[in-house]
């Protein structure tokens, strides 16, 4: 099987460089048959990429230590379940990951696009996706092979990071990497365009289902990983800004920003030049953030991944970002368009002030991610930047984000009159102040908090506002009930209706992030048996410890008993695991979840007679950054289901 | 012109406000662990953290604001300790001043480029004789986009 998975890699190479020349020729000579049989290697690759993938996998569930990826990552102890997801717990598993998602999205491509090969932009796209993958399977099948072996067989492997056996696991990577993967074909379809000249929003047009899946994807990975941190990293929250979590965040911020710059300029023909950026910026940030995890230049959670390969994504990101800029140099002329904006009070001026916040909060992000380094080069100084500056820095533009999230709908296209302003503003700007005064009258005035609600409550009753008034106009011309007019209304209208969902999600995210965050409620103590420590309006009593074997754990696992307000509502039971050939123990949450809370306990230490050292958090709203996050997945989705084919049934044939 | 200042004198209120740092009365150990890293190499913040060696920091913390010692000594001790790698956040003097600066000049640079764009096509519209009458209103757009949907939907 190893020498099937080196000889399935070897040739995805060779075919993808073997495609690369026969597209370059085709496209210098002019000659459309060598397009197509490069069109036709996408298929190939993928063919050999998924056999070598198959081969990988196989080797992990069959415990073959003598391939040094497998002894990195698996042990015999391991539960099958996570054999199978070490395939991506390290850096040459992932890139062969990236590799078959390149490949298949390629394949994809060139099936889509196979009455268009005669179309010269065509043969740019895949001349472009096969240069980018042909980076990954060179890595792959020289510096990063996962089918390398060691000199001897050792008897078992080094296991796997306890901190990764989590099911979070399974999916927080994969949906990561088709995040990133997946913005590769947006960035190659305007490449093409710039290189053709074709620089109409056709391209827009084609990739819309790909960058807004993409951003889905990207969005997805983002929040499992927030909830594999809450229930891993045992500290109580989900996002601490660490640069790994923010090399992600950062390429979501940009493609937020391009997602809503694409609607402008397939509705008026603007915005074309920016739209280019940000698609390069998105592809660049995505490859970034991959170099952030592999190169290990930051210390970061997520050092497990750290190896020495960040260096080619270095100069492989200057490649792409030389060749990227040139081109947008070379078409700035045709890319300019006569512009026209009638007003400062229309949707366009709104969605180009909410670029500017995004990718305002892309840079801080940026800056504040790689300022230990900067300030290191600079002063000598060694400095760190966490938590607090970010939060410092970022929440005031989140705010004015918000409030552009929720000023946007009102705004008419072209010129908003006074009127329309007057009569849309009204609504959501009464519920964004009743809910503030409402906090007011609770004792909540801390400025951040209040104005979060609020203007989160100003975003709800925006978009609530939007359902009414659509709804109230379908009813008026179908007859329906409104129960059934608003369900019409959804799916009818589901670009922009999908699109209000996720700013329903956003403003539902805020109120659980302000929740969880502002409100959070901690404690810690050592208790002896029979002790009790109290949080919010819970008591934990420490009743019990038990001693078991689970798997590949030993688990010293303490039962606790909840009172709310003094009755008994049930056991609570925070562990410490010793997990196969790991020195440290590890800390395992335990929850008790609801819809207005979270009760989040820990237990750091297990001290003499068994006394433990217990951390307890109640984390107000926490579900809601999770429901919050459904809607703009669930938003981001509809908005890109395929229109019904209209189908004329003439009278004649009917 | 006069609405205008006003305008512009609630913005400049609102942003001061979201700028200015929180000010809080007595010292507590829980602003204070949110201003110090653990020194374990876990790189969290001593707040988040929950390791053994933290709570060491945790009692010396505690100790010296028992002591009465101010924030500023307290944080002077660590660095002094540690160096400026202990803090969570970069002091806010020499060139660390460019990271908290910086973020605010591009956004502030991004609305100013965007009002001068704005006006330039606004006006670039006018002189090609663009239509600058009003669109009609949402319910009346909205009602157009439905019957097109309805249409749609009889066609099938």
């Amino acid at each position: 099987m190893i020498t099937f998975g080196n000889i399935s890699l070897h040739l995805s190479t060779g075919v993808t460089f073997g495609a690369f020349v026969l597209l370059a020729w085709g496209i210098i000579q002019n000659d459309y048959r060598f397009i197509v049989s490069g069109r036709r290697a996408f298929a190939f690759v993928f063919l050999f990429t998924t056999l070598a993938s198959i081969s990988l996998s196989y080797l992990f569930l069959t415990d073959a230590f003598q391939v040094e990826y497998v002894t990195s990552y698996s042990d015999k102890a391991l539960p099958i379940f996570y054999k199978a997801t070490s395939f991506w717990a390290g850096q040459k598993g992932s890139l062969l990951f990236w590799a078959w998602l390149l490949s298949g999205f390629g394949t994809l491509v060139a099936y889509n696009t196979r009455d268009e090969v005669e179309d010269r932009t065509t043969a740019y796209i895949y001349i472009i996706m096969t240069a980018i993958l042909a980076f990954f399977v060179t890595l792959l099948s020289t510096i990063s092979n996962p089918f390398d072996l060691l000199p001897h067989i050792p008897m078992d492997g080094n296991g796997l990071n306890p901190m990764l056996q989590n099911p979070g696991m399974i999916f927080h990577p994969p949906t990561l990497f088709i995040g990133y993967v997946g913005f590769t074909v947006p960035f190659a379809y305007a490449l093409a365009a710039m290189i053709s000249g074709n620089l109409d929003e056709s391209w827009l047009r084609k990739t819309r289902t790909w960058s807004v899946l993409s951003w889905v994807f990207l969005t997805i990975g983002i929040v499992l990983g927030g909830q594999w941190a809450y229930v891993e990293l045992g500290w109580g929250g989900y996002w601490a800004w660490d640069p790994v979590e923010n090399a992600s965040f950062i390429p979501w911020l940009v493609a937020t920003a391009f997602i809503h710059t694409a609607i402008i300029q397939e509705r008026r023909n603007i915005m074309k030049v920016w739209n280019m950026v940000l698609i390069v910026l998105t592809f660049e940030l995505s490859i970034f953030g991959t170099y952030l995890v592999r190169s290990g230049v930051l210390q970061s959670v997520h050092d497990f991944g750290a190896t020495g390969l960040g260096g080619y994504f270095l100069v492989f990101m200057a490649g792409t970002s030389l060749v990227s800029t040139g081109l947008i140099f070379a078409a700035y002329k045709n890319l300019r368009t006569e512009h026209s904006l009638e007003s400062y009070l229309s949707r366009e001026s709104t969605f180009l002030f909410n670029n500017v916040i995004l990718v305002a909060i892309a840079f801080a992000t940026l800056l504040g991610t790689l300022f230990p380094l900067i300030s290191e080069a600079v002063t000598g100084n060694k400095i760190t930047v966490s938590q607090p500056f970010f939060n410092r820095v970022n929440i005031p533009l989140f705010l004015i984000l918000l409030l552009i999230t929720g000023i946007c709908p009102l705004v008419g296209w072209r010129r908003a009159s006074a009127s329309n302003l007057r009569r849309n503003f009204l609504f959501p700007a009464a519920v964004g102040i009743v809910s503030a005064v409402i906090l007011g009258i609770f004792g909540i005035t801390r400025v951040y908090p209040l104005l979060g609600v609020s203007l989160s409550f100003f975003v709800i009753g925006t978009v609530f506002q939007e359902f009414w008034m659509g709804t109230r106009a379908r009813t008026r011309i179908t007859g329906d009930a409104a129960w059934i007019a608003f369900p019409g209304l959804l799916w009818n209208m589901r670009r922009r209706y999908g699109g209000f969902i996720a700013h329903l999600g956003v403003a539902l995210m805020v109120l659980g992030l302000i929740g969880s965050s502002a409100f959070q409620q901690e404690t810690q103590q050592t208790l002896k048996k029979g002790q009790s420590i109290e949080v919010g309006s819970y008591t934990l009593r420490y009743d019990n410890m038990k001693r078991y074997q689970y798997l590949n754990r030993d688990i010293y696992a303490a039962s606790m008993s909840i009172f709310k307000k003094g009755d008994y509502i049930g056991n609570i039971s925070p562990e410490k695991r010793h997990y196969t050939g790991t020195e440290k123990p590890t800390t395992e949450v335990s929850l008790r979840s609801n819809f207005w809370e979270d009760l989040y306990v820990t237990m750091p230490v297990i001290g003499e007679n068994l006394d433990i050292t217990v951390r307890a958090v109640v984390n107000p709203l926490i579900n809601w950054v999770w429901i919050g996050s459904l809607f703009i997945v669930v938003g981001g989705l509809m908005s890109i289901i395929p229109r019904q084919k209209k189908r004329r049934v003439s009278l004649e044939t009917a | 012109m006069k609405q205008r200042n006003y305008l512009m004198i609630v913005v400049i209120i609102t942003l001061t406000a979201l700028f200015l740092p929180t000010v809080g009365l007595a010292l507590t150990l829980g602003e204070m662990e949110a201003e110090i890293m653990c020194d374990c190499g876990c790189t969290m913040v001593l707040n988040t953290c929950s390791c053994g060696r933290s709570d060491a920091m945790r009692s010396r913390i505690e100790q010296m604001i028992a002591q009465g010692q101010s924030k500023d000594e307290i944080i002077n001790a660590h660095i002094a300790q540690y160096g400026e790698v202990i803090l969570s956040a970069p002091t806010r003097k020499g060139f660390n001043l460019v990271a908290y600066i910086a973020p605010m000049t591009v956004f502030l640079l991004g609305v100013l480029v965007v009002i001068f764009l704005i006006r330039r096509w606004r006006f670039t519209g006018l002189e090609e004789g663009q239509e600058t009458t009003e669109k009609p209103d949402l319910d009346e757009e909205m009602i157009r986009k439905i019957n097109e949907e309805l249409i749609g939907i009889e066609e099938i």
